[in-house]
C-alpha cells in the first residue's frame, strides 16, 4: 500500500471547542458539589478535581439542616427560603441519580437551663419562630432515649442530608479526576480562561474548604477554622429517627440503631486527627442526658473552615475573573450549598458568554 | 474471557459486507485496520487515522499490499475534514480502541474532548444500520475521565441511535469498557 498520507493541517475545519471543560472545581465537597450540578443544569461542561482524602469535613458532616440554633436559639436567617431552595435542588438531583439522600426530620432542642427557656418563650413571641416549631411538643418518642424529660425543650421541622451520598452520586456522573492541586505549579492563567493540571477551561472554583487557607490567590480571605470531632455509636437498641441537640447533636444515619454525635469545635488544634479529650468531651455531654447504652464503633476529625463573621465567602476573584471561590459554609452547608452554588453558577454561567446572559440548557 | 475488543469484533462482524467503506479511529499497530480490511475485502474501503507517525509507520508494515486501505496521520476529530465527501452515509462501521498505543509513550493518549468531536463526526458519517464501537480503559491515567465524559455524551445521542453499553460488573479493576452505537433510522 502507499505510504500513509500527511494531510494540510490548515484545511481541517475548528473541530475542536476551545476548552476542555467550561469550569473546573477544585475539591469535591459539599460546595463542590453543589457547584457542579448548579453548572451542569446551565448546560456546562464540568470538571472536579479533587484530592480523595478518605476524612473531610464533608464526608464526615451529619448534614444537619436547622431552623433554630446556638446558645441563643437563633432563627437562621432567611431560613424559609434556603430551605425551599435546598428542597428543591436536592430533589432534582434525586430524581436525575435515583438516589435518595434528603431527608425531612424533626428536631428537638433539650433546654439545659433556666436561661434557654427565658429565650425560648421571648423568641416564641415571633411568627416567623413559632412557624418552625411542630406538634407534638414535647415529642412522646423521645421520653425512653432520655433521662429526664422534665427540663423540657421544643420540636421543630428539620431536615437531613446525607452528604457521602450525594458526594457518591455526583462522583458517578459529574467528571472526577483525583489531584491534589497545586495553585503555584499547576494552575496557569491566560486570558481565554485557565489550565490547571494539563485541562483547560474559562474559570477554575476553589472549592477547597480549609485548604483553601493555603491557596496563593486567596490571601485576602480571612479564615477561621476549627477541629471537629464525631463519634459513631452503636445503640443497644433503635431509638426514633430524629435528631436531639443539647450541647452536642445526635444524628441518625442509613442504620436505626446507629448514630452519629458531635462535634466538638477546636480553634486550637487544627490537625485533623481524632483526640482522646474531645471523645471524653462528648461522651460527658452525651452522658449527661442520652440513657440508651452504646458501644463506640468510629471516631472521625476533621476540620472545617469559617470566615470572619461566620459568613460564606463566594464569588469571583477582582484580579483573576477566571477564578471562582466557594467556601466558609461552615455547618450549614446542606442548608446554603444550594442556593449559593445556584448564585454562583450564574454569575460564572453569565461570565462565560459573550452577551453576558446565562446561556440555555446543552 | 470474551475481552472488550473482541466482543466489538462479535458485534461487528455481521454488519459488515465485501464492498463496504469502514473507518478505525485508533489505528494503533494496525490490528483493526487489519482485520477490517479483510472483511470488506478489495472492494472495500478502509480509512485509518492515527497521531503518531510510529503508529502508522508500523501498521504500514502489517497492511504491506492492501490498496484500498487509506492511513492518515491525524487525530479522529479531523475523520470529518478527512473522508471525501460522498462517505457521509455510507460509512457502516467505525471503531475507536482508545487509550495509548501498546508499546509506546503513555504520554500519549486519546483525550476526552477530542473523543467525543469524532464520535460526534462518526454519528453523523454511519449510514443506517451502521455501527459504532469505542472500547475505553478506564484504568489508566486520563482514561476514566475520558470514560466518564463518553458516558455522559451517551446520553445526549439523538434516539435515531441506540447507544449502549457494556462493562464487567464483577471487575476487581476498573475494567475495560465496550460502547456500541447503531444507527436506528
Amino acid at each position: 500500500m502507499a505510504p500513509y498520507r500527511v494531510p494540510d493541517a490548515a484545511l481541517w475545519p475548528n473541530a475542536m471547542p476551545e476548552t476542555d471543560f467550561d469550569t473546573i472545581i477544585v475539591g469535591a465537597g459539599i460546595a463542590g458539589a453543589s457547584l457542579a450540578w448548579a453548572l451542569r443544569e446551565a448546560g456546562q461542561r464540568v470538571l472536579v478535581l479533587d484530592a480523595c482524602e478518605p476524612v473531610t469535613a464533608s464526608r464526615i458532616a451529619a448534614g444537619l439542616v436547622t431552623p433554630i440554633t446556638g446558645l441563643r436559639l437563633t432563627l437562621q436567617p432567611d431560613f424559609a427560603r434556603c430551605l425551599e431552595a435546598a428542597r428543591a435542588f436536592y430533589g432534582r438531583i434525586e430524581t436525575i441519580t435515583h438516589a435518595r439522600f434528603f431527608y425531612a426530620r424533626t428536631a428537638v432542642r433539650l433546654f439545659q437551663s433556666d436561661r434557654d427557656r427565658r429565650y425560648f418563650s421571648e423568641r416564641s413571641a415571633q411568627p416567623e419562630f413559632r412557624a418552625q416549631l411542630v406538634d407534638p411538643q414535647p415529642d412522646p418518642l423521645l421520653a425512653p432515649t432520655i433521662a429526664d424529660a422534665a427540663d423540657g425543650g421544643f420540636v421543630m421541622q428539620a431536615a437531613q442530608l446525607d452528604v457521602a451520598a450525594l458526594l457518591a452520586v455526583t462522583r458517578r456522573h459529574v467528571p472526577h479526576v483525583s489531584m491534589k492541586v497545586d495553585w503555584r505549579r499547576d494552575v496557569v492563567f491566560d486570558p481565554g480562561g485557565v489550565q490547571v493540571g494539563g485541562y483547560r477551561a474559562r474559570h477554575v472554583v476553589s472549592c477547597e474548604g480549609f485548604a483553601a487557607s493555603a491557596n496563593p490567590y486567596l490571601g485576602a480571605l480571612q479564615f477561621n477554622a476549627a477541629k471537629g470531632d464525631i463519634l459513631t455509636l452503636r445503640l443497644e437498641r433503635a431509638i426514633a429517627r430524629q435528631v436531639i441537640h443539647r450541647g452536642i447533636w445526635i444524628a441518625p444515619t442509613a442504620a436505626p440503631d446507629v448514630v452519629n454525635v458531635g462535634a466538638t469545635y477546636d480553634l486550637e488544634n487544627l490537625v485533623a486527627v481524632p483526640s482522646p479529650t474531645a471523645r471524653a468531651e462528648i461522651e460527658s455531654k452525651l452522658g449527661a442526658f442520652f440513657r440508651v447504652p452504646y458501644t463506640l464503633i468510629d471516631h472521625r476529625a476533621a476540620v472545617r473552615p469559617i470566615i470572619r463573621q461566620s459568613h460564606p465567602s463566594i464569588g469571583l476573584h477582582a484580579d483573576f475573573p477566571q477564578l471562582g471561590f466557594f467556601n466558609g459554609l461552615g455547618s450549614r452547608g446542606a442548608l446554603l450549598a444550594p442556593r449559593f452554588g445556584g448564585d454562583l453558577a450564574a454569575q460564572i454561567v453569565g461570565a462565560a458568554s459573550p452577551d453576558g446572559q446565562p446561556r440555555g440548557g446543552g | 474471557m470474551l475481552r472488550a475488543t473482541d466482543h466489538a469484533r462479535l458485534l461487528l462482524a455481521p454488519r459488515i459486507k465485501s464492498g463496504d467503506w469502514v473507518v478505525d479511529a485508533t489505528v494503533g499497530n494496525g490490528h483493526d485496520t487489519l482485520w477490517l480490511a479483510e472483511r470488506v475485502g478489495a472492494a472495500g474501503r478502509v480509512y485509518g487515522f492515527d497521531v503518531q507517525a510510529a503508529a502508522l509507520e508500523t501498521a504500514t508494515e502489517r497492511l504491506a499490499g492492501q490498496p484500498h486501505i487509506t492511513l492518515v496521520l491525524a487525530g479522529h476529530e479531523h475523520m470529518a475534514a478527512e473522508l471525501p465527501a460522498d462517505a457521509r452515509d455510507r460509512i457502516v462501521v467505525v471503531m475507536f480502541n482508545l487509550g495509548y498505543l501498546p508499546g509506546a509513550s503513555k504520554a500519549v493518549t486519546t483525550r476526552a474532548a477530542t473523543t467525543i468531536a469524532a464520535l460526534e463526526q462518526a454519528l453523523g458519517l454511519i449510514g443506517v444500520g451502521g455501527m459504532i464501537s469505542l472500547v475505553l480503559y478506564p484504568g489508566h491515567a486520563g482514561g476514566a475521565l475520558e470514560a466518564a465524559a463518553v458516558r455522559s455524551w451517551m446520553q445526549t445521542v439523538p434516539v435515531q441511535f441506540a447507544a449502549s453499553h457494556c462493562v464487567r460488573m464483577n471487575a476487581l479493576e476498573a475494567a475495560p469498557e465496550l460502547v456500541v452505537i447503531e444507527r436506528l433510522k
